[in-house]
């Protein structure tokens, strides 16, 4: 439920570096509860990967990223804040309703199917409304979170090499993620998505 | 008799919170009975009435205060009064305190008065559908319309119980003219929210005002600590403290929100209040 509402302050707030944080606040609740189910070794060692790759690194990435780019505040968005929240709660109204359906009979945790679908679609939600490159990297990144948590209640645990590899790839789309918004920045001189549909010729 | 007790605590709350405000800002602050003595001294004061108001100038005090006291004996702190349906009357009790409060500040025909009116206004037409959604849900999910009979925090109705009373503490704040919403402690009148519509009233009515704010505080916790899984009595207090330490906490280091972001914050409280309604419509549980 905390991670729930981690994902619904994400939609509710403007500043960037305090989306950050929240992302980071939601990779330790995440990572926790890897812990909770752990019985054998494996989900112990993918809540460590989980608390160290994605609870630290990729947010201080990301803040030191908003540092040298200069934009901290005002996420500018299709949508108003109101707006969007009202949003994301049909959603999550949706992800709850169609969750449920999604439970397999083996779950390790059926109670929290809906809320990986709800996260999924509140992530995607992020992604669609905000303007700015960033906001969107973190909206793609709350989604990856949901369906980390997806096939942590579904499954007894995943093998090891699949977390690895999923935790991995997070962070390689990050970095490019990165990289790509700071060409963005260099050749557009603003990070603003809904400006770059002029072609330029 | 649970108006009897708010009553009483009312200044008390209200004094406490002056004092645990000014320890954690290191200062020296009054004492935590001093609110009595702030009554005591308002209502041996005569008042001035403006020379344009009307009849309703002095309804303004004497309605909210009455209102926050008919709402009060409502809420089973101690068992009392309680009829199917009563948790609207209690909501709605607290909001027409408010409405007149909001009529007598237009009365008084200065223009701080009626800039405050309609800034609560607003404030109030963004907490009420939170406040009465929250609250219908956790009605609904015990199946009684009662507040006396509240069914206990369960495993069933955990997200339920959990939204509302996160709605219902963002409407305490709200409707409590509290700090992320309205500054308390603002001696200027272009920020004032709350405080804009008393400026007018002097003597003993502004002790009505004052007594009627702190009881509708306390109602509101009261309210909230409904849904905490303990006795009443024993719930009630609790709370009290922790919403004495939440508000304190809040105020010494938090900010005021500008006012165009007020419906940022308080959708909070919409949103809280929806979902809790749709959880016990298609029954989520977590």
């Amino acid at each position: 439920m905390a991670i729930l509402a981690t994902g619904f302050l994400m939609v509710g707030r403007r500043s960037l570096t305090a989306l950050v944080r929240f992302y980071a606040l939601q990779n330790v609740l995440l990572a926790g509860l890897a812990f909770a189910l752990s019985e054998e070794g494996h989900l112990v060692f993918a809540g460590v990967v989980l608390l160290v790759l994605k609870g630290v690194l990729i947010p201080f990435f990301l803040l030191a990223l908003l540092k040298r780019l200069a934009v901290s505040h005002e996420v500018e968005s299709y949508l108003s804040i109101p707006l969007s929240l009202l949003f994301g709660g049909a959603l999550v109204a949706v992800g709850f309703r169609a969750g449920k359906a999604f439970a397999l009979p083996g779950a390790a945790l059926p109670e929290a199917v809906p809320v990986a679908i709800s996260l999924i679609l509140l992530g995607m939600l992020s992604m669609a409304t905000r303007k700015k490159a960033v906001t969107q990297v973190l909206g793609f990144l709350a989604l990856e979170n949901g369906v980390f948590l997806l096939a942590l209640s579904e499954t007894q645990g995943l093998p090891l090499f699949i977390e690895i590899g999923v935790a991995l790839d997070a962070f390689a789309a990050v970095v490019l993620a990165g990289i790509l918004i700071r060409r963005i920045k260099q050749i557009f001189g603003h990070l603003d998505t809904a400006r770059m549909q002029e072609l330029k010729g | 008799m649970s108006a009897v007790l708010l009553l009483l605590l009312a200044p008390l709350f209200t004094g406490c919170l002056k004092w645990v405000k000014a320890r954690l800002q290191n200062r020296q602050g009054p004492g935590p009975l001093i609110d009595y003595f702030n009554l005591l001294k308002l209502a041996q004061k005569s008042y001035i009435v403006p020379e344009t108001a009307s009849a309703v100038f002095l309804l303004g005090p004497s309605l909210s205060f009455l209102g926050a006291v008919l709402a009060a004996t409502m809420l089973p702190v101690f068992p009392g009064l309680s009829f199917t349906g009563d948790f609207l009357l209690v909501l709605y009790l607290l909001n027409l305190g408010r409405f007149f409060q909001a009529l007598a500040a237009l009365d008084s025909g200065s223009a701080f008065g009626g800039q405050g009116s309609y800034r609560e206004s607003l404030v109030a037409v963004l907490t009420e559908p939170g406040t009465i959604l929250a609250l219908s849900a956790v009605a609904l999910s015990s199946q009684e319309l009662s507040l006396a009979s509240l069914a206990p925090l369960s495993a069933q109705n955990l997200l339920v119980y959990a939204l509302a009373l996160a709605a219902l503490l963002l409407s305490l704040v709200a409707e409590g003219a509290r700090m992320p919403v309205d500054d308390p402690a603002t001696h200027l009148e272009l920020t004032m929210i709350h405080e804009a519509q008393l400026l007018d009233h002097s003597g003993p009515l502004l002790a009505l005002y004052e007594l009627a704010s702190g009881v509708k505080m306390l109602s509101y916790l009261a309210l909230a600590s409904l849904l905490l899984p303990l006795s009443h009595v024993l719930a009630f207090l609790l709370m009290v403290v922790l919403g004495l330490a939440g508000l304190a906490i809040i105020e010494t280091y938090g900010v005021r929100l500008r006012y165009l972001r007020l419906p940022d914050l308080l959708t909070y409280n919409t949103l809280a209040g929806i979902l809790a309604m749709l959880g016990v419509v298609l029954r989520f549980r977590i």
